[in-house]
């Protein structure tokens, strides 16, 4: 017994120690190095930076005020009305969760740049010349991209909790004469107030860490962040002390509002669920009375579609422009065959998958853990959600300076696929052990009574449990590594180039039509990702 | 003898420490009968192998079987949640002891088929779990615990999830598999009726401790300690001192002499002493008997058979049970204790 419980304890070391070597030395190499004395003083002394620091927060600020302001209304319609379409409206607001961020940049571009879809609609409607929106390469394009991923994700993350809002809190109330507005004061927003601090601590750190999105719709030095600066200083002026410094700052305000997050989602599961069939509040039929809840869904479905529809058009578009006679064509798709578009597919699928088998892996083994030992499930998560707070740029930075600290260089792709891993670990970890905590553990016992041991355990019991976490977890996982494009920008080595990072050089080549192909078929692999979990149950972030 | 529990002990710091020293004959039903929290799970995990007990052993068929895991034991266990594999039917259920144990598959198919036939589920084979009663669940747990023969079967509260209707039914299932398959057995429940009904032999539990273990007739009528006498159904306790001891040993209690026919505590005039006897002792007197108390019925309540009936004597309150045909009268009652059914405590 003795034996066993060595070996099982040095299973369940296998994943701190991998990730203290894959996140948190690098991570260290960082800080240390950011936070010398030249380090910090470079950006304290930088005019520059510092406005750089007050745009990155002022954008997160913003953009989450903005996102949780119009997500609202979006939560209280899916946790209070029930109407056709219920079901694909849900899902459709899943999609941003799984879709890269160059391939929302790729739609936005397209839907609101000079030569844009609504403005040359705008521009054949009035007959003008110019195009009268001039969204692009300001904060106005940041801001539309982020709400666009971050709207959903608001209602995502609260409509769930204002649906299980047990009825009987309010029946007590009104039993006790509360009116409508004092139930929600004093039932709603107080059952409300954990989920809502941790959707807006956790957009605001998407936002704050935001790359692509910024760096393609920035365009302006004015309107860049921390992270674009990292890559910046990193890759291009080689001032590796400046973007360590810079790093540190940014790491250091996003752990305190994963911290927030952590914290805010951890009180949120303390809160009870609604007991038998009829424990909620039942939902109203939506009807023509409810004019402005069918104008926000309406408003909804095309906000969150519209990107995507775009680049879908666009990669069938010939030359001559969409909407004009003659213009589909199958070319886009046809460059497939060659060497520059069907690499980035195969490279991407590379390191996706084995990104998926490394996260899936650790995530199995550190569910274990937490089950076996919830008293530390906190500390847990915090040590394994710190990645959340880190991002890909800066992870890639820490690597970057710890192999030329050592003196070799490892494999770039097997830092990638590490980045990518570190990456999804928080939210293959959150799937998993959501299904892992619910394995009867009496099963577990009955098997061990009828003379199972532990590997026939794992196998014929607790992996058909928890095959949903495990489908959901690796979609999940599949479809964020197949579109990051930080760390591939990074850590790539040369001539190896992912789909992410093939559609941001075509942009930048103002190829957009072949981006759009790429793009698209990007999005098909996010959305057959989104359709799978959907059917396999949700992502619970 | 099956199973030996050798000085058991396992102590939980800031509550109390198990104590366990039992012994089960083959084909036993035990059954280890104790208000929430007082260890009869632990010791049925200790028994399984989920829990390891500091210090003490574990015998079954005289092999010591303390150091063994449970997949090693061959000891089936029954939850009161059944704990059936939700990823599988009810016969890959059933059939996952016989399977892990690597029977030839025509042999494992046998056994399911001959299990459900008994349980009366031949036709729920391919069903899942999640779409059986609570009942039917409670058979499949019970055959995938005896599909493998196993040498000792624990039931950890099966019934407490069941409604009355259900029980009955459940109850006769559980005595009926116990028979057919002389299977030694320990059962766990906080429910008298269900120990009493079902059990060879009882340990009631108090503290951590097992109180006392006997017969149910035993327990009832003769319990070991007080505790046990006032845990299991209703009782009489009346407070007093020995006057004298002779062949009957005879009590004062406010001014009612009672003549006990003691068994149970070693005393001498002078001592104090609990008297105890159950309601159903307590009968209609005609005059002649020993022991006679006198009182007026302050409260009746109808249970169908029997009214239980709280009469105020000179002693205090006592409980009887008046049964059809209902005799006793509202004022001027008279009752009489046989010496030989009341027992004395320290």
């Amino acid at each position: 017994m003795r034996k066993n419980k060595l070996l099982l304890l040095l299973l369940f070391i296998v994943p701190f120690l991998l990730l203290a070597v894959f996140f948190y030395v690098p991570v260290i190499t960082v800080f240390i190095t950011g936070f010398s004395k030249d380090g910090l003083k470079a950006v304290l002394a930088d005019s520059y930076c510092r406005s750089i620091c007050l745009f990155s927060l002022k954008q997160g600020a913003l953009s989450t005020l903005l996102s949780a302001a119009i997500g609202f209304p979006g939560a209280y319609i899916l946790a209070r009305y029930s109407f056709r379409g219920k079901g694909f409206l849900k899902a459709l607001i899943t999609v941003p969760y799984v879709l890269p961020p160059i391939a929302a940049v790729l739609g936005i571009v397209l839907l609101i740049g000079n030569n844009g879809i609504i403005n040359r609609a705008l521009m054949a409607l009035s007959v003008a010349e110019q195009p009268p929106l001039q969204l692009l390469y300001s904060l106005k394009a940041i801001l539309i991209a982020h709400t666009f991923y971050n709207i959903p994700l608001f209602i995502r993350f609260v409509y769930p909790v204002w649906e299980n809002i047990p009825v009987s809190m309010y029946e007590a109330g009104k039993s006790l004469g509360a009116g409508r507005w004092r139930l929600f004061r004093t039932v709603t927003c107080p059952w409300l107030l954990c989920a809502f601090i941790a959707a807006c601590a956790l957009i605001f750190v998407l936002c704050f860490m935001s790359f692509s999105i910024v760096l393609v719709l920035g365009g302006n030095p004015q309107y860049s962040t921390m992270e674009v600066e990292i890559y910046k200083l990193a890759r291009t002026t080689s001032n590796i002390t400046k973007a360590c410094a810079l790093g540190g700052i940014e790491s250091l305000i996003t752990l305190l509002f994963i911290s927030l997050y952590t914290a805010a989602g951890h009180q949120q599961n303390s809160y009870p669920l609604p007991v038998g069939k009829h424990g909620t509040v039942p939902a109203k039929k939506l009807s023509m009375h409810h004019f402005p809840a069918i104008i926000y869904i309406a408003f909804l479905v095309i906000y969150v579609a519209m990107p995507m529809v775009t680049i879908a058009l666009n990669s069938f578009t010939g030359k001559s422009g969409w909407g004009k006679s003659g213009s589909f064509t199958l070319n886009w798709y046809k460059a497939f065959t060659q060497p520059n578009m069907y690499n980035p597919v195969l490279n991407t699928l590379f390191i996706a998958v084995s990104t998926v088998i490394c996260a899936i892996v650790l995530s199995i083994i550190i569910s274990a853990v937490i089950s076996r030992w919830p008293k530390g499930s906190f500390l847990i998560q915090i040590f394994f959600f710190a990645s959340l707070g880190i991002s890909s740029i800066l992870l890639s930075l820490g690597f970057m300076l710890t192999i030329s600290n050592l003196g070799f260089r490892p494999n770039g792709k097997l830092l990638l696929i590490a980045v990518h891993t570190a990456a999804v670990l928080p939210f293959t970890i959150k799937a998993i052990s959501l299904f892992y905590s619910r394995i009867n553990s009496r099963c577990i016992e009955c098997a061990q009574s009828l003379g199972a041991k532990p590997l026939r355990i794992l196998w014929t019991v607790k992996l058909p449990m928890i095959k949903n976490g495990i489908f959901t977890a690796g979609i999940f996982a599949f479809a964020v590594s197949a579109g990051e494009v930080n760390g591939a920008l990074m850590l790539a080595p040369e001539g190896f180039t992912t789909m992410p990072v093939a559609i941001y050089r075509l942009i930048g080549a103002y190829r957009f039509y072949q981006a759009c192909a790429m793009g698209t078929v990007l999005l098909l692999i996010c959305i057959a990702a989104f359709y799978a979990i959907d059917r396999l149950g949700e992502i619970n972030l | 003898m099956k199973l030996k529990l050798e000085n058991i002990k396992l102590s939980y710091p800031g509550k109390f420490t198990l104590n366990a020293d039992l012994e089960l004959n083959q084909g036993e039903f035990h059954t280890f009968l104790g208000p929430s929290g007082c260890g009869k799970t632990t010791l049925l995990r200790i028994i399984a192998g989920f829990n390891t007990p500091d210090s003490g052993h574990i015998y079954l068929d005289g092999k010591d079987i303390t150091d063994l895991p449970p997949e090693k034991r061959n000891i089936s266990i029954v939850f009161q949640d059944y704990a059936l594999f939700p990823n599988m039917n009810v016969e890959k259920n059933i059939g996952y002891g016989p399977e892990t144990r690597h029977w030839p598959k025509d042999k494992i198919k046998a056994r399911t088929g001959e299990l459900l036939e008994a349980v009366e589920l031949a036709d729920y084979g391919k069903r899942k779990p999640d779409t059986l009663s609570g009942g039917e669940k409670q058979r499949v747990a019970l055959a995938r615990a005896i599909a493998v023969n196993p040498e000792l079967l624990l039931l950890d509260e099966p019934l407490s999830a069941a409604d009355e209707k259900l029980k009955g039914a459940l109850k006769a299932q559980i005595i009926e598999t116990h028979r057919k398959n002389h299977l030694t057995t320990i059962y766990v429940t906080h429910d008298q009726e269900e120990a009493m009904t079902l059990s060879d032999r009882i340990s009631v539990f108090r503290r951590g401790n097992i109180e006392c273990t006997g017969t149910p007739q035993e327990i009832y009528f003769q319990p070991k300690t007080l505790y046990t006498a006032k845990f299991i159904g209703q009782s009489n306790i009346l407070k007093g001192k020995v006057l004298n001891i002779g062949e009957l040993v005879e009590v004062e209690c406010q001014n009612q002499i009672f003549k006990v026919q003691n068994r149970s505590y070693p005393c001498s005039a002078g001592d104090q002493v609990t008297l105890f006897f159950r309601p159903e002792c307590c009968t209609a007197s005609h005059g002649n008997e020993e022991n006679i108390l006198k009182g007026e019925i302050t409260d009746r309540t109808f249970f169908g058979s029997r009214y239980t009936c709280s009469i105020k004597t000179d002693c205090g309150i006592i409980k009887v049970y008046d049964t059809y045909p209902f005799q006793l009268q509202s004022t001027d009652c008279q009752l009489a204790v046989k010496p030989e059914n009341i027992i004395l405590f320290q």
